[in-house]
């Protein structure tokens, strides 16, 4: 009877999952998410479109509507890789350059995206995804950026993943914006000398992805497909600190089993960044023994310590 | 015997692999091997700037059971032997990144040692024909000899010149973070803002990249990264915008003139487009 049982739940579970569609990849994917860290922020540069099209003989526009079709598919997986953030390199504003048939292709592409994320059956309202878009958005065609405000607003409080789409945007243009933002700051009373990392952090479009709803963080993980090795003014300042992974397959090539890849050499950066940060922290702790004070100011420390014990001035102990 | 199969982590994922053909050699990774296909017969386009990231000394070190700082004394003698072979292939220009504002939290036996490595290496620069030295970064926890050193030497070396048109421009980002720099140029732009001589609204990308040409170095064309973290780290971030990035897993100490025509071979399979069409 038990064997009976067993394999009964056994055929249940094999056609939950098969109804579910794309067994393997929830497989995978899960194997991924229990077996350790999972990189959290995810950015991505969506490079390789025209290649794969020429490849497999087809025309460049084809190769763009099917990297959109990746994009959107990777929204569907995401939350099954754990992933919280996403950030997606769409169009750049050096892009603008390219030939005005295939600029005005693109720019429909997005709109057709922009119009099938709006619509109540989308995987952005499905797996309740907070969609932003930075850039200018002013360089951008008015539909484009009417539809784009829309979508913002319909999911500014969804708090499944969060998706930022680069579109327009380069990241210099993006520091120098905030660089001008606080200079014109100064008039109201910004010091100079207050110019600081942290300020610029804050004023930077995409600063937001460290506070608002949840605290994103910079990104985990930077995966550029198709093969360059370059940033292409992608979140300079954002990703000074987190891994490269360099793919050379094409985008819309890109499914989970790529993914899993970048999973694995990121947690081996990460072990060692570990490693280096566990170091500095020994020498930190080290350094703030009191071993390390000499007999008057331990001695000192010692009675402020005694003193403030009997609550005289508890707001001002600090970490004393 | 049969031979049997290993499983081996490469950089990324696994690779199969027989225990009698493993290579010892240090691989060579950046986003996989390309293809020969891909390597053009015609001209190898050198760099025209090169930045170097050398991480590995205090692993380099604990694998011989050496101390760390003797693993950046050694890392000290390749960057010479680095410099040699840059001024050798006639490379105009040539950044490395020293020493970060992070890496000076480390124990402080470790950072003077560091100090006096850099003041040596300094020396011996100052002596080399051909070579005109500079150096960035914010010189905070600089102790004064070290910047004094640095400045003399940059003084000294500013009026090289050669009959032949060829001078190395070695820069050393020493205390250097790539975001504090851009902070840096910010408030310089305040400053400037505050007091009159530049306009509020002619605050742009290019007035940015005047003020920050002015102090610092230019576009590098590639950047190497030795020690097989796959990271930019905070070095010349506003800068690197459009440059190559070669990542070696090979230590710094152990990176030798093949491993620099090497990573200028990569550099010359490939296609620099800028976001536009080739």
């Amino acid at each position: 009877m038990l064997v009976e049982w067993t394999f009964g739940l056994l055929v249940v579970v094999v056609l939950v999952v098969l109804s579910r569609g794309r067994p393997v990849r929830k497989l995978v994917l899960a194997a991924l998410r229990y077996s350790g860290d999972c990189p959290k922020h995810v950015a991505v540069i969506m490079d390789g479109n025209r290649r794969w099209a020429r490849r497999k003989s087809m025309a460049f526009r084809d190769g763009h509507r099917r990297g959109g079709n990746t994009m959107v598919e990777f929204l569907t997986w995401c939350r099954d890789a754990d992933i919280s953030t996403i950030t997606v390199y769409a169009f750049s504003i050096e892009n603008f350059k390219r030939p005005k048939g295939e600029v005005d292709y693109i720019m429909d592409l997005a709109i057709q995206n922009v119009e099938d994320m709006l619509q109540p059956w989308s995987a952005v309202h499905k797996e309740r995804i907070r969609v932003r878009f930075w850039g200018e958005m002013d360089m951008v065609p008015k539909t484009l950026r009417v539809l784009a405000a829309k979508l913002t607003c319909v999911t500014s409080k969804y708090e499944g993943a969060s998706l930022n789409i680069c579109f327009a945007y380069t990241s210099r243009v993006e520091i120098a914006q905030a660089i001008a933002a606080v200079t014109n700051a100064i008039s109201d009373g910004i010091v100079p000398d207050e110019v600081n990392e942290e300020l610029l952090a804050e004023f930077l479009e995409s600063g937001t992805c460290r506070g608002g709803l949840k605290s994103d963080g910079w990104p985990d993980v930077l995966i550029r497909t198709s093969g360059e090795t370059r940033l292409s003014d992608f979140l300079l300042w954002q990703s000074a600190f987190s891994h490269l992974a360099f793919l050379r397959v094409m985008w819309p090539d890109f499914n989970a089993f790529h993914y899993s890849r970048v999973v694995l050499s990121y947690r081996r950066a990460k072990a060692d960044m570990d490693k280096r940060a566990a170091r500095y922290q020994e020498y930190m702790r080290r350094k703030h023994t009191s071993q390390a004070l000499p007999h008057e100011t331990k001695e000192a420390l010692y009675n402020i310590r005694h003193m403030y014990a009997n609550n005289l001035a508890t707001t001002a102990a600090g970490s004393c | 015997t049969v031979p049997f199969l290993l499983i081996r982590q490469a950089e990324m994922g696994f690779v199969l692999q027989s225990s009698f053909t493993r290579s010892r050699r240090p691989r060579v990774c950046c986003c996989e091997r390309f293809s020969p296909n891909q390597v053009e017969e015609n001209s190898v386009q050198l760099p025209g700037h090169v930045a170097l990231i050398p991480d590995g000394n205090g692993r380099w070190a604990e694998k011989r059971g050496l101390s760390r700082t003797e693993g950046h004394s050694a890392g000290s003698r390749t960057l010479e032997k680095v410099v040699n072979s840059c001024m050798r292939l006639e490379i105009p220009q040539v950044t490395v990144f020293v020493c970060s504002t992070e890496n000076m939290n480390r124990p402080p036996r470790e950072v003077s040692v560091l100090m006096e490595l850099i003041s040596e290496v300094v020396q011996i620069l100052e002596k080399k024909p051909l070579v005109r030295f500079k150096w960035i970064g914010s010189s905070v926890h600089i102790p004064e000899v070290l910047r004094k050193r640095l400045d003399t030497t940059t003084k000294m070396t500013s009026r090289v010149n050669n009959p032949h048109e060829y001078v190395l421009q070695l820069t050393m980002a020493i205390d250097y973070g790539g975001r504090a720099e851009i902070a840096d140029t910010a408030r310089r732009l305040a400053v400037d803002v505050r007091d009159g001589k530049l306009a509020a609204e002619a605050v742009d990308e290019q007035t940015f990249d005047e003020y920050l040409r002015s102090e610092s170095v230019s576009d590098p064309d590639l950047i190497i990264r030795t020690g097989g973290q796959k990271r930019v780290s905070n070095f010349l971030l506003w800068q690197s915008a459009y440059s190559e990035i070669y990542f070696s897993d090979t230590l710094w100490p152990d990176f030798d003139e093949e491993q620099v025509a090497e990573a200028f071979r990569w550099y010359g399979t490939r296609k620099r487009t800028y976001g536009l069409v080739k």
